[in-house]
């Protein structure tokens, strides 16, 4: 199987060597690559479609990504675990001081409503 | 409106054969890219990746990344978002919430 691709490039590659255009034969030099860095060319969805083989990615890459990932997981777990105390705290004080205020509006009501003179009541 | 449920709940497994039918390929061919361009570094890859930084520092000091062209640039900025982003995905799954964290 792998050297049918290898035969196949080859002769391609011999082909545009001939043609001297410079994008193809990079595009040959970069499909020999893959194919000799994955077993891509070795699955069968390969032969008959026009599925690229995977890309190869730098180390440099993959450890940055891999890093921030991790970095950003543990970052939020320290958020969340900073901000929940501190949320349930606020919590608490916003009922007090929702508690206070109730009680005082309902003292102003009842002191507003006794000192109206209507005789509607 | 019970009929109706009925019919719903009778539909039930031809609609997951259907998802299962549908996804089976995708997840192959997912699987079959994850496989080689997401899976994490090798601990030999680890030293080339610092290696790599290095380089990248020289090339910012001798001014050679002033002469990329920039379709490179673009290309080189695009792939550094991706890996920034990778930190915002993280801090998702450790605040267990997509927006906000959830206090």
């Amino acid at each position: 199987m792998f050297l049918h691709e290898m035969y196949e490039t080859s002769l391609l590659s011999l082909a545009l060597i001939k043609t001297k255009k410079r994008t193809d034969l990079f595009r040959i030099i970069d499909l020999i690559c893959y194919q000799h860095s994955t077993l891509a060319c070795a699955l069968p969805q390969f032969y008959n479609s026009n599925m690229v083989p995977p890309v190869v990615v730098s180390p440099v890459i993959k450890t940055a990504r891999w890093s921030f990932l991790l970095i950003g997981i543990f970052y939020g777990k320290q958020r969340y675990d900073y901000l929940k105390p501190r949320a349930e705290e606020e919590r608490r004080v916003e009922e007090a001081e929702k508690k206070i205020r109730e009680e005082q509006e309902k003292i102003a009501k009842a002191l507003v409503e006794a000192s109206e003179d209507t005789i509607l009541k | 409106m019970a009929q109706a449920v009925q019919k719903l709940v009778a539909k039930v497994p031809t609609l997951i054969g259907a998802a299962a039918t549908y996804s089976k390929p995708r997840l192959a061919t997912f699987w079959h890219y994850a496989k080689v361009e997401l899976v994490p570094p090798s601990p030999a890859e680890i030293p080339q990746a610092f290696i790599g930084i290095k380089n990248i520092v020289t090339g910012v000091n001798s001014g050679r990344l002033g002469q990329t062209t920039v379709k490179d640039a673009f290309r080189n900025g695009l792939v550094c978002t991706e890996v920034l982003m990778w930190f915002y995905i993280g801090e998702c799954i450790g605040k267990g919430g997509i927006v906000g964290y959830a206090v």
